[in-house]
């Protein structure tokens, strides 16, 4: 192929040109390679590995993590990781969900604001995002402690037995998650609401449209594209969180970040951890797959 | 065919009572009234910023009032919100919902007010019927052009009924031989439905072709309201005069049934209520000829002359005072006619004294000034080409201010 082309004002050939382009991909195919794709090809040979005696890693093929990822284990079939792992799904949802009902009013709230103290609002949602993690967690810890007022007036009303905390409890994970994931729902929905056009709500106001139509025919396909990037960035970390649950539920209330922790940690489990990674990567796969097929009939982009 | 409006009302359709509007210091609307009948196409005339958007939004509900009334057939919807109302818009840039097909836009009103499906689906029906829209009843407003979007937010509003329809410069997005279609089309579309437009656009051919009567709106006052005749013909205001079309504005001084202007004095149909002001005469109303009319001539000189196909466009110099011309003729053609000499010479400096004193008098105000002037596209007209040009007493108008 010694065809001569212009390339931007360049005279090259086309093999040229190609063996350039290899050139610098290289760098992108090396991160991906070494950082992508071969731990994630160790992962999935380690499921099918066996844990030794003393913790170490086996390599003899067989199918025991994955008998046990769904519930087969020494004493016959059991619940409970399918459990742990429905919880899990549970636990994003709700996350999620609560997120996204307490994310619409903040963004309007922020978006209505002047220009000048819009970005005071939107700096108030990001310090927190700019906080360690496991700092406000354990700052939850101390707020809903027995002596602390929230406790106090949960055992006051009679929710709560005298002296006895509002965390350890599925409460206090919800609590913990909510505040962790709303930035990042808040953030994408607030470039959506800021870029609204007011006109279609204004047009189904004009067209007799109650309050929840207006919402949910001019609002709300309006701000999809900003929900959808919020609720990718909320779901899938809420899957594997640990550290909350860790630190919040107390061990009645293990996540699929918890027990996938246990095994590369306490019980060095390897195989098995790599077995339950592996659930939770498909999980949050068809998860997704469910969400751009459902997000399709009313794609806005 | 069937008939989705029902005949209207008649007698005061909508009346608007003192309608006040500030945002914050701003004041859009300082006090406007006004009363549209039924069945009117009525249009709100005005450039940008007078207001017009502001008094349309308030009929529709979009935005409250500060001080006044809305009427609507003798119920006061002041305070009802948009949804509430029997009134319908169509916006500047549509808003057709982007996610919803042709067909389901314009079920979007009839669905929120829950009316059973077979209704929904007449009334759909009825509204791609009579704006030529069946073809497209499926698709998404993204697959669409302009004037087919403009008559989807037509249908939108339409198959509503509503008592008034509003439409808020609903052809500014189109192109000019598109626009004057539409023009046609909606005007047929009112007189057939027989209900109340109201048009609000800051397009003066617009406003003559479709409306009933025309409101000219300046800074948040209604300037002059009338049928568009009228507000053509006899402008109350220079505003006026030099908002709807051109128009020649004459300054001058009163004079009884005339006026003195620069270039000499004209004869008018009354006197006017000023002292110092001034008369307009449209361009179309200037009577170009080669003799000297009986009333009114004024003697000029073509400075330019545009040819436009259908019509010229003249550009003419008038001179100051014609006595000043006679005065040089007569003092240049003095020495060959020595024999009438001293006559002359007496007239000349009277006039000559006549003409300074008139101009002393003026000179502040009255400038020689140009005549704009649109006339037959034959014979046309050479620059530098000497005439008499006519402006006819019953096309001065004087103005109020």
């Amino acid at each position: 192929m010694n065809r001569l082309i212009v390339w931007f004002g360049e005279l090259t050939t086309p093999a040229q040109l190609y063996r350039r382009g290899l050139w610098f991909l290289l760098p992108a195919v090396i991160w991906i390679l070494g950082l992508l794709v071969i731990p994630g090809l160790s992962l999935v040979a380690l499921s099918f590995a066996e844990r030794g005696q003393y913790g170490e890693v086996v390599w003899r093929f067989n199918l025991e993590n994955y008998a046990r990822l769904l519930g087969y284990g020494i004493f016959g079939w059991s619940p409970d990781t399918i459990l742990i792992l429905l919880r899990s799904l549970w636990v994003a949802f709700v996350t999620t969900l609560v997120c996204i009902v307490l994310a619409y009013p903040l963004a309007f709230f922020i978006a209505s604001r002047p220009p000048r103290t819009r970005y005071l609002w939107l700096a108030l949602v990001i310090i927190p995002f700019w906080t360690n993690l496991v700092i406000r967690t354990y700052a939850w810890q101390m707020l809903l402690a027995p002596d602390f007022p929230f406790a106090k007036l949960a055992q006051g009303l009679g929710l709560l037995a005298p002296d006895a905390g509002l965390y350890p409890s599925p409460l206090a994970v919800y609590i913990g998650m909510v505040t962790a994931f709303l930035p990042f729902v808040v953030m994408p929905l607030f470039s959506s609401v800021e870029r609204l056009d007011w006109s279609l709500v204004e047009a189904a106001q004009d067209l007799y449209a109650s309050r929840i139509r207006t919402f949910f025919q001019a609002v709300w396909p309006q701000t999809l594209p900003g929900l959808t990037v919020g609720v990718i960035l909320t779901f899938i970390p809420a899957m594997g969180m640990f550290v909350i649950p860790d630190l919040l539920g107390g061990a009645k209330y293990l996540l699929v970040g918890n027990l996938i922790q246990q095994q590369f940690y306490a019980s060095r489990d390897w195989p098995y951890g790599a077995a339950v990674s592996l659930g939770l990567m498909v999980m949050t796969l068809i998860g997704l797959a469910l969400y751009r097929r459902r997000g399709k009939d009313v794609d806005l982009v | 065919m069937t008939t989705v409006a029902r005949p209207p009302a008649t007698g005061e359709s909508l009346s608007i009572q003192n309608v006040v509007k500030k945002f914050g210091d701003f004041t859009a609307l300082g006090g406007v009234s006004l009363e549209v009948p039924s069945g009117e196409f009525f249009t709100l005339l005005g450039p940008s910023g007078c207001g017009k958007t502001t008094l349309l939004r308030i009929i529709a509900g979009l935005e409250v009032p500060t001080e006044g009334r809305v009427v609507l057939l003798g119920k006061d919807i002041t305070p009802l919100p948009a949804n509430q109302r029997p009134v319908n818009t169509v916006f500047q840039s549509y808003a057709l919902f982007p996610h919803l097909s042709v067909w389901e836009n314009i079920a979007f009103g009839l669905k929120s007010r829950r009316m059973d499906k077979a209704e929904v689906e007449r009334r759909v029906k009825y509204g791609l019927e009579i704006l030529q829209l069946e073809r497209f009843k499926d698709r998404l407003p993204h697959q669409l052009s302009g004037g087919q979007r403009q008559r989807v937010a037509l249908a939108r509003a339409l198959v509503n009924e509503p008592q008034v329809l509003l439409l808020d410069e609903p052809m500014s997005a189109l192109d000019a031989k598109l626009r004057a279609e539409v023009q046609v089309q909606l005007r047929r579309l009112q007189q057939q439905l027989g209900l109340t437009f109201i048009l609000v656009t800051h397009d003066q051919d617009e406003a003559m072709a479709v409306s009933d009567r025309i409101a000219l709106m300046r800074m948040g006052h209604l300037e002059q309201v009338g049928t568009p005749d009228e507000v053509y013909e006899r402008p109350r205001t220079r505003y006026a005069a030099e908002f709807l079309g051109a128009a020649n504005l004459i300054k001058g001084l009163r004079l009884p049934m005339g006026f003195e202007a620069s270039f000499g004095k004209l004869a008018l149909n009354r006197t006017p209520p000023w002292d110092e002001g001034y008369v307009a005469i449209r361009p179309e109303r200037v009577r170009l000829s080669e003799v000297e009319p009986r009333q009114n001539g004024l003697r000029v000189r073509v400075r330019e002359a545009v040819y436009r196909g259908a019509y010229q466009e003249v550009w003419l110099e008038t001179r100051r005072a014609r006595a000043s011309d006679e005065l040089r003729e007569s003092l240049s053609s003095s020495a060959m006619a020595s024999s009438s000499l001293e006559t002359r010479r007496a007239r000349a400096s009277d006039e000559l004294r006549e003409s300074l004193s008139s101009s002393a008098m003026a000179s502040s105000s009255l400038e020689p000034c140009d005549i704009r002037v649109r006339t037959a596209p034959h014979p046309t007209f050479q620059a530098g080409q000497e005439l008499w040009a006519e402006l006819p007493a019953d096309a001065l108008v004087v103005l109020d201010e």
